[in-house]
This record gives C-alpha cells, structure tokens and sequence, in this order.
C-alpha cells in the first residue's frame, strides 16, 4: 500500500491553471466522499490552497490510482486533461511522504517559511476525516506533517523575519513604535503597493488611517474598503502633521514632500518621530528629509534590503528543516514498518497458541490432574523458544525495512495462515 | 569567613563571567539553551552577590563601602538588582548582556583589589549613613542602566537612520521602548540620588566634625545630579527628543564615573572612610 501524491503548485503552474483546479471546502468534501463510495483509493485527502492542489491517495496500484485522480480533477473541474494537467506532477512512495512533510513545514511554499500553510494542512486533515477518508496511514502521515511543521518553526528560525514589501513595512515601524495599535497612518496615493502596506498596518491594527489622493473619489473609495477616511491632497500638510506612520505611493513623476516643506512640519510635531515609507518610484519624497532628526525615512531599496537579508536568513536555516523532515520520515517509515510486521506476527503466535492448546486438550487425559499444569508451563515454554528467533527475524527485516511482500506470504504460506483480507471477507 | 570571602571573591566574578556568556549567547545567537538557563542564572548570581556583602558586612563589621573596592561591588549589586526587576517586569532579556557586562567589569576589579579594610569610621555602621549611601549607590546605579538604555537607544536609532539590519536592529525592542526605558530608569536614579544627598546633607549637620565644604566628590555627583535633572525635567516638561535624552543620561553616568574613580584615587576627600 503506497502513498501517491497528484497535484499542481506556484512552481509548476501558472496562476490561470492553479485557479482553474482549486477546490473550495464544499468541493472537497464532495470529492472525498465520491473517493469513499468508489473504494480505488483505500484513504485519501485533498489539499487546496491559493498555491497548490494536491490529492494524495493511499493505493496498492499507484499507476491505476494516478489515473483515477487525474481523471477525477478533470471530470470535476471540467478541465481539458491535457492542456492542463500537463502542469501536474505525481510522487509516490517516500517522495509522496516527504513531499507532504516538507510542504507542512513551509518549506516548499512560495514564500519559504511561511507558517499558514500549515494550519491550511490541518484544515484538509479535519475534511477528511469528517469524509472518513482518512484511515490509520493517512492520519500517520498527518500527524508526522503537523509534527514537522511545529518541530520546524520552533528548532529553526526558518520563520523570521518580514519576506514581503507591506511586512517589512510594519515589521520596521513596530522597531520604531512599541505599540502600533496607538498609531495614525497617512497613506499618500491609491497605488496597489501602498494599498496592500497599508492594510497590512490596519490588520495589525493601527488607531488610525487616512488616505490622501489628488483624485478625491478614489481616495474615498479605498477608504471605504480599508475602513479609514479620505483626505484631498491639499491638507497633506496637515495630515502629515498628525500623522505617525506615512505610506507614499503616487505616480508624481517629481517629489511631492521637499525638505523645505517638511522642515515646518517636523519642528511643529516636537519630539514625536516620523516614520515615512517612500515606495513611490520615482520618490514621493526628497531623500535629503532622511537628515531630518524626528524623521525616519525608507524607501524600495531599504525594503528589498531588509527583504533579501531575511529570506537569505531563512535559506540558511533550510539544512536544518530538512534535516528535521528526514528524521521524521524515518521514524514514519519505522512505523510503517511495525505495521507490516505486525498483522504476521499476531497470526503466527495465534496460530501456534491454537495448536497448542488443541494438542494439549487431545492428550489431557493422558496425564494426571498434577502433571497437567507442568505440561502446560513446558509447551508454552517449547513453543515460545522455537518461534523466538524467528519473531527477532521478522522484527529485525521490518526495523530494517527488508520485510518485504515476499518474506510475508512465504511466512503466510509456510504456517499455513489465515490473511487479514480473508478475515474481513469471513466477517462479512 | 574570611576564607569564605576569599573564595566569594573568585566565585563572584566567575559567576558574572559565566552569566554574561550566557547573555551573549543570548544575543548573538538566540540560543535556545541560554534562553533557558539566563533566567535562573540570573538569580544564582544576584543571591551569590548578596550573600557576599552580608558575609563581608558580618566580618568586618562596617557597610562595604569602605574603599573604592567596597564600593564598587556594593554598585554592581545595585546595578544587577535594579536590572533583575526590570527583567522580570518586561521579560526581554536582550539587552541584559550590555548590563551585565558592566557590572561583571565592576565586581571583577572589586574582587580583584579589594582589601580587608584596617581601620574605618563609626559612621560605617551607621543606620543615617547607611541609608545615605544605599539611596546614593541606587542613584547612580538608575543612572548606569539609563546610560546603557541610552547607549543602545542612540546605536539602534542611527541603524535605522542609516538603514542597517543588523544584530543591533534584529535584537534590541522599539525605539520607543528603549527611550522609555532610558527615562525612567534616569527618574529612578535621579529620586535615589536626591534622596542620598538630601541624607548626606543632614548627616553633615548632625555628625560632630563633619561641615559643608567644596568637596570635590560632592561637587561632580551635584553636577550629575543637575544633568539627570535637566534630563527627565526637559523630557516631560520641554518635550526633548528621546535622542537628546539619551546623549544627555550618557553625559550624565561618564561624570559619575568620573566622581567615582578618578576623585577617590586623586583628591583628597571627605567621603573616604577607611
């Protein structure tokens, strides 16, 4: 029984074929539950996210498993299998089981590191069980992922630091600012770049933000989506006055705040500095404002700055994050192991205990009351020293992962014993 | 106990020492090992240097600020202490390796120099007089963690200014933070140092033999006192920046520096008691 892995992310497709295959959590359940009714795969689980759509399916025949999956993205996205799932790849075995351990750490992410994805796992995790799709294995590998995931965000640094331009805008104003939640934001300009930095201000939770455009209507209706208020661009004196935090993306072809005009400004706000981020190209401000004492002034460069030197940190912590995904994959396949040997081992032993026990009951009258309980300690005993070293055997091949389907039907076949599919046909 | 003071002041140093690897640790490396082991660390070491003055106290029966020796140790336990409190107020542990190795350089010369002093002054037991010094050693030790707020304040400031990020940038809180803390650890100081004089001033009137006079060590702690004054009443009152604070705590803790070192080797002064 192998784990296969069919699924398509940012670095094999473009967003228009990512878009056109992902599935919502009400499509999940729904492809779970057709998975559970059709019983090619044995367990299975469904993960979508903006980046990925990955089904993985626990199977005995990966190559007919594939082609069920395949073709059940296409019949339930409607997708032409060529054209898109071109963009597909499949795993199998180990690399399926570590592919999903290295995505729950982040560490196949587009955003090396990033810790949603994670709770994004969980999420598929809690979907298939709720289908019943996820078994023993499946909820292993699951939980072996969840593990990982934590193990590296905690061992490793692999999560520090701001990777993108609004993050690492907030993450420089919050080394200015103790408490980001007292502070008014000015954001100069509709710009999606400066739209996008300042709501990451407003979910960190800033008092205050005031959106400031040459166009009036625009600046309103930002406004209304960001959930702060619009100012014309002709009080921009005064809202740089009140403000604490300034984001300024404009398209001036010249800049718009001189030194000469922010120099009144910074002496009439006394002690309390300014923080301006400049991602205007060209610049919104005069970079000469830099030198004046209560400002601190930033602009693309020092943001791809602090951007590169953070994902080049996280890039350092990669070997010890692999190192910790390797360590976990092993102990899973230890387990898978045991699992193997397991149903063998329990067979044998009931085996032999029946044989036994039937031996001993055909001779019982053949011994005295007393001698009975003697000849049961001496079979018990007999019977544990000759299957002892070849319990060791088959625990040894199973830790070694040599105990393959080979060794386990000829121990079937040598001792004549029942297999857990014909146990489950009995039952039924 | 004399033997166990000789020990101590190996032991003492050595605890510093091991203390603030472990903040460096800390520091430099986020190392999770330090991050567990600092904080109990940290208590050892102040336990260890408060068993020490007592021990010191008991033997020789005086205050243990008979010298400069004394003197020194009594500070870097005001420094340690007033730093544990803060610590465990705010929980970062950060810029506990910057204190830290002050007080280790001052403990470390202590222990190295001190002597058992021969002979001293009454006033050394002194109830008056103990209080005086305490409030006084309290003062400059506010001061001392003012300046090094100060200090870290000013190098994280111009980091950003200039747009580094570096180990200072990535390690040390806000801006805001520090300059906060800069403030109030300067009001601390500035309260125990009044406080101090004030009880100095009395003593001077009640103690037979003692009288006002231009002593050079009270003139330069006045000095101090004046800078850490103009420093907490511009911040509050005048609405100075945090950077000019800063500069100003630093100023302030160089001239204590000053008064403490330099006077008590070169001038003859009336604060000497041994």
């Amino acid at each position: 029984m192998d784990l296969i892995v069919v699924g398509l992310n940012h670095r094999s497709a473009p967003i228009d074929v990512r878009e056109l295959v992902a599935f919502s959590e009400e499509e999940v359940l729904e492809v779970l539950a057709h998975t559970h009714r059709e019983e090619t795969l044995s367990e299975a689980i469904l993960l979508s996210t903006c980046n990925r759509t990955e089904f993985y399916g626990l199977s005995t025949d990966s190559g007919g498993a594939e082609m069920y999956i395949r073709n059940l993205i296409v019949e339930k996205k409607h997708v032409d299998l060529e054209a898109h799932l071109g963009y597909a790849y499949t795993l199998t075995r180990n690399e399926s089981v570590r592919h999903l351990l290295r995505v729950a750490a982040g560490l196949d992410s587009l955003v090396l590191g990033e810790s949603q994805i994670l709770g994004q796992v969980r999420r598929a995790h809690e979907l298939s069980l709720e289908s019943r799709t996820c078994g023993i294995v499946l909820n292993r590998i699951l939980q072996s992922a969840v593990s990982v995931g934590k193990r590296v965000r905690n061992e490793t640094r692999i999560g520090a630091g701001a990777v993108s331009m609004a993050s690492a805008a907030s993450e420089l104003a919050s080394k200015i600012f103790e408490d980001l939640k007292t502070r008014k934001v000015l954001l100069i300009g509709v710009g999606e770049m400066g739209a996008l930095t300042a709501r990451h201000m407003v979910e960190r939770g800033v008092s205050q933000l005031v959106i400031a455009n040459r166009t009036y209507s625009k600046a309103e209706e930002l406004s209304r989506q960001l959930g702060g208020k619009a100012a014309p661009l002709d009080r921009l004196d005064e809202c740089l006055a009140e403000a604490d935090i300034v984001i300024s993306s404009t398209g001036a072809t010249a800049p718009i705040v001189t030194r000469e005009r922010m120099q009144p400004i910074v002496n009439g706000r006394g002690s309390r500095p300014l923080y301006v981020i400049d991602i205007a190209l060209p610049r919104d401000f005069e970079s000469s404002i830099a030198e004046l004492d209560g400002v601190f002034l930033h602009d693309l460069d020092d943001m791809n700055v602090l951007v590169d030197r953070n994902l080049g940190k996280r890039r350092k912590e990669l070997p010890k994050a692999e190192a910790i995904v390797e360590q976990e994959l092993e102990t899973f396949g230890s387990w898978r192991s045991s699992l193997a040997a397991t149903p063998v081992i329990k067979k044998l032993r009931e085996r032999v205990e029946a044989l036994r026990k039937q031996e001993l009951k055909r001779h019982r009258k053949k011994f005295c009351r007393d001698d009975r309980e003697q000849v049961d300690l001496l079979t018990e005993s007999l019977v544990n020293k000759i299957l002892h070293p070849l319990m060791n055997h088959v625990r040894e091949w199973s830790d070694a992962g040599e105990l393959g389907a080979q060794r386990i039907d000829t121990l079937y076949e040598a001792f004549d014993l029942e297999r857990p599919d014909e146990d489950s046909k009995k039952k039924t | 106990m004399e033997s166990g003071i000789q020990a101590q002041n190996i032991i003492l140093p050595t605890l510093y020492a091991l203390l603030w690897a472990d903040y460096a640790l800390l520091f430099f490396r986020n190392d999770p090992f330090a991050e567990r082991t600092a904080k109990h660390l940290l208590r050892i070491t102040v336990g260890a240097h408060a068993t020490y003055l007592m021990m010191r106290s008991m033997t020789y029966h005086h205050f243990p600020i008979a010298t400069v020796f004394e003197a020194f140790s009594v500070l870097a336990f005001s420094v340690i202490a007033l730093y544990l409190i803060i610590e465990s107020r705010i929980g970062v542990r950060t810029t506990g390796f910057f204190i830290i190795g002050i007080v280790f350089v001052f403990q470390t010369i202590s222990s190295a120099f001190v002597e058992a002093p021969v002979s001293f002054s009454d006033l050394l037991w002194e109830p008056a007089f103990i209080l005086h010094v305490t409030t006084a050693l309290l003062g400059y030790s506010g001061m001392a963690i003012s300046a090094v707020y100060g200090l870290l304040y000013l190098m994280l400031f111009y980091d950003i200014k200039n747009h580094r990020f570096g180990l200072i940038y990535k390690q040390l809180p806000s801006l805001e933070v520090m300059s906060s803390f800069t403030y109030r650890s300067a009001t601390l100081g500035l309260v125990f140092l009044t406080i101090g004089m004030m009880g100095g001033l009395a003593l001077l009137v009640r103690v037979p033999g003692t009288s006002w006079s231009w002593d050079p060590k009270l003139m330069i702690t006045f000095v101090a006192w004046l800078i850490y004054g103009l420093c907490v009443a511009a911040s509050r009152f005048w609405g100075w920046s945090a950077k000019r604070v800063a500069f100003t705590a630093i100023a302030g803790f160089a001239i204590i520096l000053f008064s403490l070192v330099v006077v008590n080797l070169v001038f003859n002064t009336f604060h000497a008691f041994v």
